[in-house]
Formats: C-alpha cells, sequence, structure tokens
C-alpha cells in the first residue's frame, strides 16, 4: 500500500516510516501542510496519515481541502490533542479516524489495516461469515453451524466488528470507540471481560474457537488455516 | 410573575411613595384654600346684606316703623323671595312685614335653613338680625350661590387629584417596565456568562443611567476575565503540546528499543513496563487538559437534549459483568420519562458516569451492593445517584476528596491519579447540575442533580 505520512515531528513521521515499511508498506513522509496537499493531489496514495499541527497548513485545512476536491482518499488523523472535542471535529470535517500522541505502533497498524480494507462506497452485505459462524445483519441473530446464539445488542455489535475486520487486529481502544463509545481508558477490565463473555458463547460450546488474543495490541477473529 | 416583579420594582415604589405624599399636600392644600374662599364669599355676602341693613335702618329711623313696613312688603312679592329675604317683627315676635316666617331666636350673624311661604322658596339663608328700638330687623341672603360654587371646589380638587395619582402609577409603572427589562436582560447576559458563553456581553443603551453605567462596568470586567481564560486556554495547549512532543519520542523510542532483536527477555519487560508508566503519566497530562478545558469551556455545540435513564441503563449493560466478576451486586432502577432528560455532552456525561461506577467498583470489597437510579427534583430536574454498600467516605473528606490529586489512600499505592473525582465534579459544574456525597448508611451515595432539561442550562429558569 502507498502510504503517506505527514508529521512536523521528524522523529515520529521517521519511526511510521520505518514499522510500515517493515510491513511492506511504501511511505513517503513530508513535515509541511502545504506540501501534504500538493502530494496528496498529485500522487496516488491509497492512505494518508495526518498530523493536526503542522507549519504551513494545518492538518485540518488540509483535509478540508482535500475533500473539497471530492477526493475519498482515507485519512488518519494523529494528534496530540486528546480532547473529545477535537476527535468529534476532526472526524465531522471528513477524517476517517483519530488517533491521540503518544500512540503504540500497533495502534497505527491495526488502524490502517482496518481502514485500507474497507469497501469503498456502500457495504451491501447483510450477512457475514467466518467458518462456521454467521452474522445475519438483518435479522440481529447469529449461529454456529445449526447452534442459534442468543446475543444482547453490544455483543452483536462486538462480534460484527470482529467479523467485519476477519484476520485482522482490532485493539482495545478501537472497540472501546467503536462499541461503548467510550473516547477515554476505563480503569476496570471492560473489553476483556466483555470478550470473555462472547467466547464463552460463540467459542466455547464449540471445537474451534475463533476469536483470537494478540498480546498487547488486541483481538482478531479467524478460522483456522 | 411578571406584573409581580414590575409592580415590586424601585421606581414603581417610588410612585407610590410620590402619590402619598401628594395626596397629603392636596388634601392640606384644599382645605386651606376651601376655607379662603368660604370665608372672602361670606363676607361678600355679608357687606350686600350691611349694606341693605343700613339703608332699612335709615328708612326706619326717618319715616318711622310705617315706612319700613311699607318698604318691606316689597319683599313679599314672589320674584324677590327666592334669594332676597327681610322681615320685621314687633317685640313679642309678631310679624309685621316680609318674606320671613318667624324671628331668628337670637341677635346676629346666623346661617339658617329656612321654609318660605312662597312655593319653590327656602333653603339654607345667611341673615343678621337687629334690634330696632322695640322691634326686630332680619335681613338675609340664600347660600346657595356659595354652595354651589364650593361644591366646584371640592370637585375640581378631587378631579386633579385623581389625575395626578393616576398619571403618577402610570409613569412609575413604565419606569419600573423599563427598568425591570433592563435588569432582566442583564440577569440573563449574567447567567449565560456563567454557562460558559464568554461572548456575551450587555448591551448598553444612551440612556446613560445607573443601569447602562453598571452594564459598561460589567462588560469591562467580562473582556478582561474571557482574556485570562483565553490565555490560560492558550498556556495549557502550550504545555500540552510541548510535553506531548517529547513525550511522544520517548514513547516512540521505547518501542523502537523494545523491538530491537536479540533482547533478552528481562530487559524486554523492563522497557514494557517503562512504555506502560509512560502511558499512565500521559493519562494524568489528558485528564488534567480536558479537566481544565472542561472548567474554562464555552461552546455548547455538543450540547444534546437526551435521557439520562437509557444513558444509565446502557452503562449498566457495560459494567453489569465486570460487578459480577468482582463478585459484588448491581441493582439499577431506571424507568425513562421526560423528567430524566437532561441537556448535555453525552460524552463528557458518559465519562463522569464511568468514573464513579468505576470508583464502586475499585473501592469496595465483594458483596458489595452497587446501585444506580436515576430520578427526578422537585423543580423538574433529572437526578442520577450512584450508591455502593462499600466502606464509605467520613463527612469531614466529603469535600476534600473532589479537589485534585487527593486521595483516600494516603500512601498511593491504590491505582488511579487522584483526578477522577475531580473530573466528576468539573463535568457536574459545567452542565449547571449539584454533585453531592452523601451517607449511604453504610456506603458512599453520590448524587448528582441537573437544572430542568427544557430549559437547560441554556436559559434561565
Amino acid at each position: 500500500m502507498k502510504i503517506l505520512v505527514a508529521d512536523d515531528d521528524r522523529s515520529t513521521a521517521a519511526f511510521i516510516q520505518k514499522g510500515l515499511t517493515e510491513h511492506g508498506h511504501t511511505v513517503d513522509c513530508i513535515h509541511d501542510g502545504r506540501d501534504a496537499l500538493s502530494y496528496c493531489l498529485y500522487n496516488n496514495y491509497d492512505l494518508v496519515v495526518l498530523d493536526r499541527m503542522m507549519p504551513g497548513m494545518d492538518g485540518m485545512s488540509v483535509l478540508k481541502a482535500l475533500r473539497a476536491t471530492n477526493s475519498e482518499i482515507p485519512v488518519i488523523f494523529l494528534t496530540a490533542m486528546a480532547d473529545v472535542d477535537d476527535r468529534v471535529e476532526g472526524l465531522m470535517a471528513g477524517g476517517d479516524d483519530y488517533l491521540v500522541k503518544p500512540f503504540h505502533f500497533s495502534e497505527l497498524l491495526a488502524r490502517i489495516t482496518a481502514l485500507a480494507r474497507r469497501p469503498s462506497g456502500f457495504d451491501e452485505k447483510t450477512t457475514l461469515k467466518v467458518h462456521d459462524l454467521e452474522l445475519d445483519l438483518l435479522t440481529r441473530t447469529a449461529k454456529r453451524g445449526d447452534s442459534s446464539i442468543d446475543l444482547q445488542a453490544k455483543e452483536f455489535a462486538l462480534l460484527e466488528i470482529l467479523m467485519r475486520n476477519e484476520g485482522r487486529v482490532v485493539t482495545k481502544t478501537m472497540l472501546l470507540e467503536q462499541v461503548w463509545d467510550f473516547n477515554f481508558d476505563p480503569r476496570t477490565t471492560v473489553v476483556e471481560t466483555h470478550i470473555s463473555r462472547l467466547r464463552a458463547k460463540i467459542d466455547k460450546p464449540f471445537d474451534v474457537p475463533l476469536i483470537h488474543t494478540t498480546r498487547n495490541s488486541g483481538y482478531s477473529l479467524y478460522a483456522p488455516r | 410573575m411578571l406584573r409581580g416583579n414590575i409592580l415590586s420594582g424601585a421606581p414603581f415604589r417610588a410612585a407610590i411613595l410620590f402619590v402619598g405624599i401628594f395626596i397629603v399636600i392636596l388634601t392640606m392644600t384644599s382645605v386651606v384654600l376651601y376655607r379662603l374662599t368660604e370665608f372672602s364669599l361670606y363676607r361678600e355676602l355679608e357687606d350686600q346684606i350691611d349694606a341693605e341693613t343700613v339703608l332699612f335702618s335709615e328708612l326706619y329711623k326717618r319715616g318711622g316703623q310705617g315706612a319700613l313696613v311699607s318698604a318691606l312688603r316689597q319683599f313679599e312679592r314672589p320674584v324677590i323671595a327666592q334669594e332676597r329675604i327681610a322681615g320685621l317683627f314687633d317685640a313679642q315676635g309678631n310679624k309685621l312685614a316680609g318674606n320671613i316666617p318667624s324671628a331668628p331666636d337670637l341677635v346676629g350673624w346666623q346661617s339658617l335653613k329656612m321654609a318660605l311661604q312662597r312655593p319653590g322658596g327656602g333653603g339654607n339663608f345667611h341673615l343678621v338680625a337687629v334690634r330696632l328700638e322695640a322691634s326686630t330687623l332680619v335681613v338675609g341672603r340664600n347660600t346657595r350661590f356659595i354652595d354651589a360654587v364650593l361644591k366646584r371646589l371640592v370637585y375640581d380638587f378631587a378631579i386633579a387629584g385623581l389625575v395626578v395619582v393616576l398619571a403618577s402609577l402610570l409613569i412609575g409603572y413604565v419606569l419600573s417596565r423599563r427598568m425591570f427589562f433592563k435588569l432582566k436582560r442583564l440577569a440573563e447576559i449574567l447567567s449565560s456568562v456563567s454557562r460558559g458563553d464568554m461572548q456575551a456581553r450587555v448591551p448598553v443603551e444612551s440612556a446613560n443611567d445607573q443601569i447602562d453605567r453598571i452594564s459598561r462596568q460589567i462588560n469591562v470586567h467580562l473582556d478582561r476575565l474571557s482574556a485570562l481564560m483565553s490565555s490560560t486556554q492558550n498556556t495549557v495547549n502550550a504545555i500540552a503540546h510541548d510535553l506531548r512532543a517529547p513525550l511522544n519520542r520517548v514513547y516512540l523510542l521505547l518501542q523502537e528499543a523494545g523491538a530491537a532483536r536479540g533482547l533478552d527477555d528481562e530487559t524486554a519487560g523492563l522497557i514494557d513496563n517503562a512504555g506502560t508508566e509512560l502511558v499512565k503519566v500521559n493519562e494524568i497530562i489528558d485528564t488534567i487538559l480536558r479537566i481544565a478545558r472542561i472548567e474554562g469551556g464555552s461552546d455548547l455545540q455538543h450540547f444534546t437534549v437526551f435521557s439520562l435513564a437509557d444513558l444509565v441503563a446502557e452503562l449498566a449493560e457495560v459494567f453489569q459483568p465486570i460487578i459480577e466478576s468482582a463478585g459484588q451486586v448491581l441493582s439499577v432502577d431506571v424507568t425513562d420519562s421526560p423528567a430524566v432528560r437532561v441537556n448535555g455532552d453525552k460524552n463528557m456525561l458518559r465519562q463522569m458516569l464511568v468514573n464513579l461506577i468505576e470508583n464502586a467498583i475499585c473501592h469496595c470489597p465483594a458483596n458489595t451492593r452497587i446501585s444506580l437510579e436515576t430520578g427526578a427534583t422537585p423543580q423538574h430536574g433529572a437526578v442520577v445517584c450512584i450508591a455502593d454498600t462499600g466502606p464509605g467516605i467520613g463527612p469531614e473528606l466529603r469535600e476534600k476528596v473532589l479537589e485534585p490529586f487527593f486521595r483516600l489512600d494516603a500512601s498511593r499505592s491504590s491505582p488511579g491519579s487522584g483526578l477522577g473525582l475531580t473530573l466528576v465534579k468539573a463535568i457536574a459544574v459545567r452542565h449547571g447540575a449539584t454533585l453531592t456525597l452523601e451517607d449511604n448508611e453504610p456506603g458512599l451515595r453520590v448524587r448528582i442533580a441537573f437544572p430542568p432539561a427544557l430549559s437547560g442550562p441554556a436559559s434561565p429558569a
């Protein structure tokens, strides 16, 4: 994947470039907002990692200018502004995701991977299927093999996100944001507890486990290969 | 309510005081004027009667009783009898001539009511009785004219008084109303400032009255306050940025170090721990910034009206399994109704409730009952209570736990930054809500009472 990293902090940009290159991506780094806009307009990037505070032109203005040209390129905001309001503002302006500094590389990688495979346009799938686990998005029901599984609303949402990201790591922070609207880190084991509940319903009674824990990073759902 | 406020306003009270004083002065003046007028009218009447009496006495002296009697016969003609009276009586009181039926009992000036024989005659008369040797001469005039003048005078005074009283009350009401609306607007602006709208300014009119001068002064203070707040905000943002940049770099370096090949497990573990601690430092900075931002916050753009009951029910579902696995019991009592709607920032309130619920989970032993309730205040604002049957907080410490970095556990061995309740309080204050820590007998009961959602923090009740 061809990725542009725009961050005025050279060490951050270099760190991201190094990590993403190791994971097989092609990465360009620039450190000025105006450069960010022209690079986006004249190169065919698959994704942009955009710092909010940059010399020349701030990240918000770059994004707004970009969206004004009807560009649908996925944009992840990277910023030192942690407030919920900043987050909302960034997403409202057309950002696809929002990551606060300091961040763990695996968090950024998970979000880039999730965005890259997001199907463009409207997702018309009404059922999700992984191995013998099936999720019907219309009737909001789940079944594994022939046995139907009774899920609460939030358990369903949790499973849906894991299944949509089949084979990819979904971090705890991503789950907190997307399932429970928590834009902060709870002190208690909210994600772990609900994952273990979900496991008890969809994995425990069956021979093949589908939900896997990636240490220090998150969870992923996939069938055994 | 509104009329009551206007009628109790200072200008209207002043008008009432003025009306009272005016009525006293008017009454005194009227009495004096009435007496003076009465006195001078009677003097004039008496002068006329005197002149007539002198004329009749002259006639008596020159022509004797016979001449006077024939002169007084003139008075018996009906034309004269209405206004003027005269009569001559002998020593026994028998009438010799004139249009008076009987002699008065006394000699001298007097006012009498008298009925004359003539049809239509009679009324109040002012008269004088004088002795002419053995007989008595009586001369008088009807006082109908004087009575009419005096009546007219009283009537005029009453009309003038009434007009002045009504006008004063009206002027007082109008002035009071103007002042009331000016003060009301002032109160509205100040309450919207206290809710965080730092752009609000009091309008100043050209009248330059006391209120305008006070308004101008208030605006000067608001300007200074908002300048101070925005400079604090800028400082806070600068610190955030300057602190985060190196923190971020350290975190990246640690990640690179941890990813290096050929690390022994011990070193990898140390690097991992350093990273975890760094994340905690960052969380504290985040929370301080968030508190500063909420306390100094001004925009209401993320405020919506929503059901507190729904939010609490949603969080109860999230924390139910966590509470269960801690060996504690959760009880939830929420019913959605218009009374439990709040006007607020859902993200902020969610974080506030999570902080309180997690406090209960983390600070209470197993078998504790944690209860979540919503209800309404008598003022129709929503109320949420988070209560536990745990160790509780002593009354002397309930204020202190809201202070930044204060911790009940002085050794600071328990997790948490000591900022959780400070953030809770900042969020409550931002919503115009009252936060109270009460004794749950046993345990702690945190009660947050919101203002009514319809008026909300956006406009005064």
